[in-house]
């Protein structure tokens, strides 16, 4: 009886210990949360980011379209001025 | 006995309780926590900055293309002033542009028939075509690029008019009877309404088919003639019917 009730304060200082270690290597609760928080920040920033590109992108394909635009503009000027030189 | 299986029920739930404390405490070290902070604070820092710099970007090409507009609006502007035509003016002249269009289109879809008996409106449609070529406004792209489209379209139609096979399109042809049944005769053949609705103009018949009808007076039944063109007959046709009446009146007398 003596025996197991020596066994018995073993374990209980043993699970008291690993508690105690256990608890005092992890971060609190509050830092866990600052941690989700974080990533939630960065998961909306990229999206935000990839948003960014993709109109970035569209107004690239834009400006190039409406360069064309006014280089066959000016050509059609150009032309038009030669024909009514040719008519005169 | 019982004392000792208490003390074990109770050894064995201290065990599990503090197990299960140990491992919900590994899921992630202190270190490790720091370590992602330090992660997730430099992409977020990176994202700030690209984001920052795409924004600016965006700004200067939302920039650049209104710019870009203003110059291709002035630049057509400028092009139609060359002209110094008016809106009235222009309206006017397009509006001639898709009438001469229409009836080329017309000419165009016309059956080879129909397109020979109103050959003459080609030359119509040429004439205008050549007096809208005249105007300032001919100069522009768009009604440059309709003129030439108009030309190429005539040119067309004047070439099909050309083409041999398209004469011979044109001919109709006409199975003899016989004199009993039918009374056909080249005099009266002449004369058939979907022939050419007059009886003196039986030597085109005859000198259309010279191949076939030696003497005017004589068709078989069966034969298939070539019904020629109406129109006036030609010289050699006339010759050929004045020959004929010669030879006649030498036989007869």
């Amino acid at each position: 009886m003596k025996r197991a009730f020596r066994l018995f304060l073993g374990a209980a200082f043993l699970a008291a210990t690993f508690t105690i270690v256990g608890c005092s290597s992890g971060p609190s609760e509050e830092e866990l949360a600052q941690l989700e928080a974080l990533k939630a920040e960065v998961a909306s920033l990229q999206k935000e980011v990839s948003a960014k590109q993709a109109e970035n992108a569209g107004l690239q394909k834009q400006v190039a379209d409406k360069q064309a635009e006014l280089a066959a503009a000016m050509k059609e000027q150009d032309a038009t001025r030669d024909r009514l030189k040719s008519q005169q | 006995m019982n004392f000792r299986k208490l003390v074990l029920s109770g050894l064995m739930l201290i065990m599990i309780a503090a197990a299960s404390s140990v491992s919900a405490q590994t899921k992630i070290t202190k270190e490790e926590w720091q370590k992602q902070i330090t992660d997730y604070t430099g992409q977020r820092d990176n994202l700030k900055r690209t984001l920052a710099q795409l924004s600016k970007d965006i700004d200067s090409l939302k920039a650049l293309l209104a710019s870009l507009d203003q110059k291709v609006t002035a630049v057509n502007s400028e092009t139609k002033s060359l002209t110094g035509a008016s809106d009235e003016l222009r309206k006017g002249y397009t509006a001639q542009l898709s009438a001469l269009e229409n009836w080329v289109n017309e000419l165009a879809r016309l059956s080879n028939q129909d397109l020979f008996a109103r050959k003459a409106e080609i030359d119509s449609v040429q004439a205008k075509l050549n007096d809208l070529k005249k105007s300032k406004l001919a100069a522009m792209q768009e009604n440059h690029d309709r003129l030439q489209s108009l030309q190429q379209k005539i040119d067309g139609l004047r070439a099909a008019l050309a083409k041999p096979e398209f004469v011979a399109s044109l001919e109709k042809t006409y199975i003899v009877g016989t004199w009993k049944k039918n009374r056909d005769c080249l005099w009266n053949i002449s004369k058939k309404k979907d022939i050419y609705n007059n009886p003196f103009m039986w030597p085109k018949i005859w000198q259309g088919n010279r191949d076939q009808i030696k003497d005017p007076d004589i068709i078989h039944k069966g034969q298939k003639l070539k019904i020629p063109t109406a129109g006036p007959l030609t010289d050699s046709e006339k010759k050929a019917e004045h020959k004929y009446w010669s030879k006649k009146r030498v036989g007869t007398k």
